[in-house]
């Protein structure tokens, strides 16, 4: 069952504040309305797994991996490889992440950023069939939340295709039915560079990129995933409160400026990753 | 997509003979259901759920209560015979994911703060799936909710639109869904003018989000009259002969 | 506008969203809600107008307890100090041992739980709400205390008002009609005082009626002709 969720109370005067400065053009920690924190991502990050990026974007903190296998494919793609997104939001990182089963919130980002991949085609599945309908590489994506600030879902999509455009994968020799792992690699090639815009709004006001205390006092975000040629591949309210028809065509615009943007910054790291 | 299908006749029509901007038929019953406060029965194409409402009700362990208002809980389900294969009768991840984009949607449409430290349970329970379950669920749970006598800020319909093979089509079926490029669902209260459901999976350029959208609120319109038309004929009383 | 119009058979009924006036003309009364100068229905009911006070009365609803209320409980649980009760609302009332009697009560003798057996139907009166706790009724006051004997009808919480009437005259047509008492709760529940299945079955035909066609004009003249047997 889904709950209507508890969050912690924002004080009054944080939240005039807030609202104040918003009229003014302003946000809290100094930012304009439409600008992203600094982001910084380091490629590699783990040697055991085949792909990995830490992604820091301001004090959101989220390690992605990438771990490779081989498996049966589903029965209705058998020429496709497998990639499953998984997203942990370690206790760690945030005394409202709990232990225990995934959350609806754990479920449903790792649920957005596959789409954000998978609806992209950043990874041709379709390259990693090794046997049709017997053997296909399996993509696992473990996104690590290591500290929480807010907009969990641009960050771990910008981690997630990092950690990807850095994986590499085992070359196997087919013999028949029967494979056999070599010991040489290729490099896991992105068709396309997805990036998410989140929107966090407080009633006809809106921000992007919001960071934890944004996102609590807000009345609910718009994540949109956009591809490399402006088109769009996954979008997401979450939360309540609603958006005027008009206020929704205003962000199309918006993302795509926005993604051109943080895609140039994002994914700089990834060209000179041989 | 490893083989492509074709989702149009040659005439330009879908393949269940729709135009682009067709709904499919659609009947709506509320209070279906004897024990629930309030029920509502929805078929769209193949489609057929039910949705109930419990509450409110004193919301217990009292810990999960809000001081301020009342909270909901939603669970959208799947019966196993639902699907072509059977499913799993355990939550899915797409399951918890729906429920909580389905509360989303129905959280700011109801007067919540008129009950503070209540709960209203909200079960959406889908018998036949064929495609726009969360959407067709969302429309009679928003029939159930008014069925309990719980106040809400007008009456929201859902609807999904998208593309399949280059052209924005409305109310897409399971095989449009599957096959086509893009799905976007898509809640509307034309009462305070706010989408409360959004969702997107799929490619779709700008221009294309503007027209889906435009036929989105369309076709909500047309089911809001639906929602009416039921609610009305729920509570108004049979001719008596005589 | 929906005017009482008395030449219309059925009153219209509104559903939430549906638009019922306009603010410049009305004061928005009980479900309804304002959008800058419109008023909207937020439940399914029928528009009652008096004076400049615009009401939409729902057809179906819950208990909301007012201080005053003569309610109808079932005992649900004992407490320390009193008695969980439910009044058929989304909160359970308390009954402390205070409001229980006029009379002193010696707790070393009677337990908590023997004064008051789960399940026990008494008749009270709320006597507090608050946001931050349970409703608190009482039993003292004349004609308040535990229903032994008799039978208990329930009905919409909106319909208790119709079922009583203007001055109370629908109840006593029925009271007149049948000769036998019954107790109202605001709760939605009716004790009828008599254990005769006949008179039961009769009322509980008359309780369907106006939880069906309350929003039909005459209902007075419908309910009298139904319980003299009569076709309308």
């Amino acid at each position: 069952m889904s709950i209507t969720e508890q969050r912690p109370i924002i004080s009054k005067l944080e939240k005039q504040e807030l609202y104040r400065l918003l009229a003014e053009g302003k946000r809290v920690d100094g930012r304009g309305l439409l600008q992203y924190r600094n982001l910084n991502v380091q490629l590699n990050y783990i040697e055991k797994a085949e792909g990995s990026a830490l992604v820091e974007l301001g004090n959101t903190k989220i390690l992605a991996a990438v771990k490779v296998g081989v498996a049966l494919p589903f029965a209705d793609t058998p020429n496709e490889g497998i990639l499953i997104v998984n997203a942990e939001l370690v206790p760690l990182a945030s005394p409202v992440f709990e232990p225990g089963p995934p959350s609806e919130e754990s479920i449903s980002l790792a649920r957005y950023v596959d789409r954000s991949i998978r609806e992209s085609k950043a990874v041709d599945l379709s390259s990693l069939c090794i046997i049709p309908g017997r053997s296909v590489y399996s993509l696992y994506v473990d996104l690590y939340i290591l500290d929480y600030d807010g907009n969990l879902i641009d960050a771990s999509v910008i981690a997630s295709v990092n950690a990807l455009g850095t994986t590499k994968l085992p070359k196997y020799s087919v013999e028949g039915q029967s494979i056999k792992k070599l010991d040489e690699y290729f490099k896991l090639e992105l068709k396309d560079l997805p990036v998410s815009i989140t929107y966090a709004f407080f009633g006809d006001k809106y921000v992007v990129d919001p960071c934890l205390n944004e996102e609590y006092a807000s009345d609910f975000t718009i994540s949109m995933t956009v591809k490399s040629d402006d088109r769009f591949c996954a979008i997401q309210k979450n939360g309540g409160g609603m958006i005027s028809p008009r206020g929704f065509l205003e962000l199309l615009d918006k993302s795509i400026a926005l993604g051109k943007e943080l895609r140039s910054i994002a994914y700089s790291k990834l060209s000179g990753n041989g | 997509m490893s083989e492509k299908i074709s989702l149009f006749k040659e005439d330009g029509r879908r393949l269940d003979d729709r135009a682009p901007d067709e709904l499919r038929p659609i009947k709506i019953k509320v209070g279906v259901l004897s024990n629930a406060q309030g029920s509502a029965y929805i078929e769209q194409g193949k489609n057929k759920i039910l949705a109930a409402v419990y509450g409110p009700k004193e919301a217990l362990p009292k810990h999960i209560s809000l001081p301020d208002r009342c909270i909901l809980r939603c669970r959208y389900h799947m019966a196993p015979f639902s699907t072509p294969e059977r499913k799993s009768p355990a939550p899915s991840r797409r399951e918890i994911e729906l429920s909580m984009v389905i509360r989303n949607a129905l959280e700011p449409l109801v007067m919540t703060s008129l009950f503070p430290r209540t709960v209203i349970d909200i079960f959406i329970e889908v018998l036949q799936a064929d495609g726009g379950t969360r959407c067709a669920g969302l429309t009679a749970a928003v029939l159930a909710l008014a069925d309990a006598g719980i106040p809400l800020k007008g009456l929201t319909a859902a609807c999904a639109v998208g593309k399949a093979d280059g052209k924005v089509i409305v109310d897409l079926n399971d095989l449009e869904d599957k096959y086509g490029e893009a799905d976007m669902p898509i809640a509307y209260n034309p009462t305070l003018d706010g989408i409360t459901l959004l969702q997107m999976d799929g490619i779709m350029s700008k221009e294309e989000i503007e027209q889906a959208l435009s036929l989105a609120i369309t076709a909500t319109q047309k089911i809001h009259k639906m929602q009416v038309e039921a609610l009305k004929e729920r509570f108004s009383v049979p001719r008596r002969e005589g | 506008m929906y005017q009482g119009n008395e030449q219309q058979k059925q009153r219209p009924i509104v559903v939430p969203g549906e638009p019922v006036g306009e603010s410049r003309f009305y004061i928005p009364g009980s479900n309804t809600l304002k959008i800058s100068d419109r008023m909207f229905a937020t439940t399914v009911g029928i528009v009652r107008v008096d004076g400049k006070r615009l009401d939409v009365i729902s057809l179906k609803s819950f208990y909301q307890p007012k201080i005053g209320d003569l309610v109808i409980g079932i005992v649900k649980e004992p407490n320390i100090g009193g008695w969980t009760v439910d009044i058929n609302s989304p909160f359970l009332a308390f009954l402390p041992l205070s409001e229980y009697s006029e009379k002193r009560i010696r707790l070393s003798r009677d337990s908590i739980g023997r004064i008051l057996e789960i399940g026990t139907v008494i008749t009270g009166v709320i006597k507090d709400v608050s946001i931050f706790s349970s409703p608190v009724i009482t039993m003292k006051g004349k004609g308040l205390g535990i229903v032994s004997s008799g039978t208990l009808l329930n009905i919409t919480a909106s319909k208790v008002p119709r079922i009583i009437g203007k001055k109370g005259s629908m109840l006593s047509v029925i009271e007149r009609m049948t000769g036998v008492k019954l107790t109202v709760g605001q709760n939605g529940r009716i004790i009828v005082h008599t254990e005769d299945s006949n008179i039961v079955a009769k009322i509980r035909e008359v309780i369907e009626m106006v939880e069906r066609e309350s929003h039909i004009y005459g209902l007075t003249e419908r309910v009298e002709a139904l319980l003299a047997g009569r076709k309308l």
